[in-house]
């Protein structure tokens, strides 16, 4: 059969993918701390049809070759990790991380994930949750006679408990950065988990070694672009389509030779 | 049989392969740094023409690679890195990319999305921080601090070019250093011409047509010898 057709389909399967990568970010365009990811592309592997430097006749050399590529294929799905824009809630317990840096979150297994996503709540342990209940890691615990909470930029959170007027330090809150944040692995719910890719967490209060520092009352939107990914969904589509369009053309000249014979 | 019927042979198979070359050119219509193929006709009509006696078979006389720049696009992302002007990566292994778009490993050395180091003037580059400023140099800079210089080459004749999967390129010329500059934050885009390749995707399969008119119309006339002029 004619290579076109397999090669026009690894197109088409490439182009499918991106337009997943694509929907998967709109469909989180609005999702506190969510990092998009974008699909790269390569060429496939290249099938000698002449090798170049062969001889062409006794006294002349082919100066090249013919290799025919077999098409592309997906080599990454990468997070991007710009920073999103910062959306001011004035709640008490929505932290956003200006600069690098996760917040760490003690899985129920036992492993801990990391998140840009800081829109915390209070269990009935008075334990800093996730929206899943996963607690922050250190854990922080909030007395429940408690009027007013100040996270400072450091990450250290003190309470006014009623009665008093003396601020109560609770603790500090630690977040981790990593040399390669492209390198961790999404495990939904806004939660990465440390790979061999992405290194060994480092891990400080804010503002130290490089980390960045708390806002308290903000939270990270999406770092999603609408305007961008509809422009990528458009050539995605397209792009889709004239591959389709290869499958068509090598339909009809098979048509031909089949019909060579009556 | 009627030699023609061979040079029509001939002239499909090349457009086989010619469709080949538009489906993998259109199949990586999104590829960061894709440079296309280009095949070479005019030798093969000449010998077509010429010397069809001889030469009923006929051959592609040239495929080379079209380094034409692919538009810049931008993506802000830090490090996605294109060239500006004529110009390759030099990748670990001996190999030679425009295809910018790089990563951290685990360690921090600026590589490629699978897993090359990106070399500078003085080996690998080792990243500290994602934070990186890349000047137009090639400097790249972490915290006002110069960490490593990419290194950027370029060669006289690029027919020697050989293309490897993944965008990358080998060569047996030796490599000078380039002038161009680094663009940081954006990535080149393919170098297909979309218009192009349909038009020519619609030429292949005509030219295919036609080829296949030509072994038909043969078919026929050998068949009116063997049926007619036997017949008394």
């Amino acid at each position: 059969m004619i290579r076109a057709l397999f090669i026009a389909s690894t197109g088409m399967m490439a182009q499918k993918m991106n337009i997943e990568v694509i929907s998967h970010n709109l469909a989180n365009v609005n999702t506190v701390g969510y990092k998009k990811a974008r699909a790269d592309f390569q060429d496939l592997m290249y099938q000698t049809v002449r090798s170049p430097g062969t001889f062409s006749s006794e006294t002349s050399q082919l100066p090249s070759g013919i290799m025919v590529g077999l098409g592309v294929r997906p080599v990454s799905v990468e997070k991007i990790f710009q920073e999103g824009d910062f959306m001011h809630t004035g709640n008490s317990l929505d932290l956003a991380i200006e600069g690098e840096g996760f917040f760490q979150i003690l899985l129920p297994d036992g492993n801990v994930a990391y998140t840009r996503s800081g829109n915390f709540k209070v269990d009935r342990e008075g334990r800093l949750v996730t929206s899943e209940g996963y607690p922050l890691e250190p854990e922080i615990t909030i007395p429940a006679d408690t009027e007013s909470i100040t996270i400072g930029v450091d990450g250290r959170v003190s309470v006014i408990q009623s009665g008093s007027t003396e601020p109560v330090e609770l603790g500090q809150i630690e977040i981790s950065r990593f040399v390669n944040p492209a390198g961790l692995k999404p495990i939904g719910r806004n939660l990465y988990l440390a790979t061999d890719a992405s290194g060994e967490p480092i891990t400080g209060t804010p503002g130290s070694e490089g980390l960045g520092t708390i806002s308290q009352g903000f939270l990270e939107m999406s770092n999603v672009n609408i305007v961008d990914e509809m422009i990528k969904m458009i050539t995605a589509q397209r792009a889709f389509e004239i591959s389709s369009k290869v499958v068509q053309a090598v339909d009809e000249m098979l048509q031909y030779t089949n019909n060579l014979r009556r | 049989m009627n030699k023609a019927v061979y040079i029509a042979l001939s002239g499909s198979i090349l457009k086989v392969l010619e469709m080949e070359v538009i489906a993998q050119n259109l199949s990586n219509v999104d590829a960061v740094g894709y440079k296309r193929p280009v095949l070479s006709f005019t030798e093969y009509l000449i010998d077509m023409d010429m010397r069809p006696a001889e030469r009923s078979m006929t051959r592609l006389s040239q495929f080379i690679t079209d380094f034409t720049p692919g538009p810049l696009i931008r993506t802000d992302n830090p490090l996605d890195l294109a060239i500006d002007g004529s110009g390759f990566f030099v990748i670990e292994g001996g190999l030679y990319t425009r295809r910018g778009v790089f990563t951290l490993d685990n360690e921090g050395f600026l590589t490629t999305t699978d897993g090359r180091k990106v070399m500078g003037e003085g080996g690998p580059i080792r990243v500290p921080s994602a934070d990186v400023v890349v000047t137009e140099d090639g400097d790249v800079v972490v915290d006002g601090e110069v960490v490593g210089k990419l290194k950027i080459v370029d060669f006289t004749d690029y027919s020697a070019m050989q293309r490897i999967s993944g965008q990358y390129y080998t060569t047996t010329e030796p490599p000078s250093r380039a002038s161009a500059q680094v663009k940081q934050g954006y990535i080149e885009g393919s170098n297909v011409n979309v218009v192009r390749q349909m038009i020519r995707m619609i030429d292949a399969t005509r030219e295919f047509e036609a080829f296949q008119k030509v072994i038909q119309a043969l078919d026929e006339a050998t068949a009116k010898v063997n049926n007619e002029l036997g017949r008394i």
